[in-house]
C-alpha cells in the first residue's frame, strides 16, 4: 500500500488547526465566564441574620453580607458570637471554600481577628479561621461541607493592640467560593 | 478505489478524535474553575473602653495600659485575710452590662484557699472558689449598672504551703444583655 503523503499532510494540518481552535475556544470561554456577573441561580446557600445582628450591624443584600458595627477596645478581645449565619436551604450538603480576600486599614494596630465557624444545629466547632495574626493575613479554609438544611454561625473575635486608638479601623473582605 | 475509501475512513476517524479533544479541552477549562461567590465583609473600629479597671482601696492591683487588663498581687499567709476592694470595675457610660469571672489557666493552686467575689457593697456573687487543690467557678453573671462601680473581693485567703507562688489567670467577661456579644479582659491573680 502506497502512502498518500499529500492527504496525510492535510490530516496533520487539520489536527494542528483543530487543536489551536480548541485551545483558543477554551481560553475565550474561560475568560467570558470569569468575568460574567455571578448570579445565585440554583444556589442554595444564603446569608441570614444571627442573634447578634443588632450589635454587629449586620446587613444582607443578596449574596453579600456586611457587618458594619464591629467594635473593640484596645488590649481587650471583643467577641460577636452570632452576627450572621450561612444557611443551606437545600437538602444536600454543599462544599465551599472560605477565602480571606483582603484585610486592609490600620492593620499595624491590629493584634488579631479570628472567625470561628460553629454549627447551629450541633453546636460543634467546624473551623477556626485566622483572618489576621502576627502581622499577616491568614489562610483560606477549603473544602468546608455544610449539610443540607443546616445553619452555620460565624463568630468574630477581634483584638486591637494596646497602642491602638479610636482613630484606628480595619476592613475585612471574605468570599465564599462554591464550585459549580 | 480501495485506497481512496481507506483514506476517507481515516480522515473521519481523525476528525472525530480531533473534535473529541477539542470538546474535552473546552469543557475542562470552562467548568473546572467556575465558582459562585458570596461575600462577607466587615469594618471594625477601635473604641474607647466602656468598662475600665481601676486599682481598689486595698491597693493590691497593677492596672495596665488602657485599663483593660490587670494583675492582683497579694501575699497569702497562714492567717485568713479578706480584701474586699482588690480591684474596681467601672462602668463609664449609661449602658447596662453583665459581668463574670472565668478562669482559663492556673499553677500551684493547692497552695491556697480563697473565694473570689464580685460585689457592690450591698449584694455579692461568688465567682471562683479555690479549695483543697481544686477550683470551681459559678459562671453567674453580676449586673454592672450605668455609671457605677463594682469590686473584686478576695475572701478568706489562706496559704496551705509557703512554697512557690499561686497564679490564676481569668477573663473578665463583659456581656451586652440579651446577646452573645461580649468583651474579654485578662485579670491575673498572684498569691505569693
Amino acid at each position: 500500500m502506497k502512502m498518500n503523503y499529500k492527504k496525510s499532510l492535510k490530516f496533520v494540518t487539520l489536527i494542528i488547526t483543530s487543536l489551536l481552535i480548541a485551545t483558543a475556544s477554551a481560553a475565550i470561554y474561560d475568560y467570558m465566564y470569569l468575568n460574567a456577573t455571578v448570579g445565585v441561580q440554583g444556589m442554595t446557600l444564603a446569608w441570614i441574620l444571627g442573634a447578634d445582628n443588632a450589635t454587629a450591624g449586620t446587613q444582607i443584600n443578596g449574596v453579600t453580607s456586611t457587618l458594619t458595627s464591629l467594635k473593640g477596645p484596645p488590649n481587650g478581645t471583643r467577641i460577636y458570637a452570632d452576627p450572621v449565619r450561612l444557611n443551606n436551604t437545600g437538602g444536600s450538603a454543599i462544599t465551599f471554600d472560605l477565602l480571606v480576600d483582603a484585610v486592609s486599614g490600620d492593620t499595624g494596630e491590629l493584634e488579631s481577628i479570628f472567625v470561628l465557624i460553629y454549627s447551629v444545629n450541633t453546636s460543634a466547632l467546624i473551623q477556626n479561621v485566622t483572618i489576621w495574626a502576627s502581622g499577616a493575613k491568614g489562610s483560606d479554609a477549603t473544602g468546608l461541607s455544610i449539610p443540607g438544611n443546616n445553619n452555620w454561625r460565624f463568630q468574630w473575635e477581634i483584638t486591637w493592640k494596646a497602642t491602638a486608638t479610636t482613630a484606628n479601623s480595619a476592613t475585612v473582605n471574605l468570599k465564599i467560593g462554591v464550585p459549580v | 478505489m480501495k485506497k481512496t475509501s481507506c483514506a476517507v475512513k481515516l480522515h473521519y476517524v481523525l476528525l472525530v478524535v480531533t473534535l473529541s479533544i477539542m470538546i474535552s479541552c473546552s469543557f475542562r477549562n470552562v467548568f473546572g474553575d467556575i465558582n459562585d461567590f458570596m461575600n462577607l465583609n466587615s469594618s471594625t473600629d477601635c473604641v474607647t473602653p466602656s468598662v475600665i479597671l481601676e486599682n481598689g482601696a486595698n491597693a493590691t492591683s497593677t492596672v495596665y495600659e488602657n485599663n483593660t487588663n490587670a494583675k492582683i498581687s497579694i501575699d497569702a499567709t497562714s492567717t485568713q485575710s479578706t480584701y474586699n476592694y482588690s480591684l474596681d470595675i467601672v462602668n463609664k457610660n449609661a449602658s447596662l452590662w453583665e459581668v463574670r469571672l472565668e478562669y482559663f489557666d492556673y499553677t500551684n493552686i493547692s497552695r491556697v484557699n480563697t473565694t473570689i467575689i464580685l460585689h457592690n457593697n450591698s449584694t455579692l456573687s461568688e465567682q471562683i472558689t479555690i479549695s483543697g487543690g481544686s477550683i470551681n467557678q459559678s459562671n453567674n453573671y453580676y449586673d454592672l449598672t450605668s455609671d457605677t462601680s463594682i469590686h473584686i473581693g478576695i475572701m478568706n485567703l489562706v496559704e496551705n504551703s509557703s512554697e512557690g507562688t499561686t497564679i490564676l489567670n481569668a477573663h473578665l467577661r463583659i456581656k451586652t444583655p440579651d446577646t452573645t456579644t461580649y468583651t474579654l479582659y485578662i485579670i491575673t491573680f498572684e498569691f505569693a
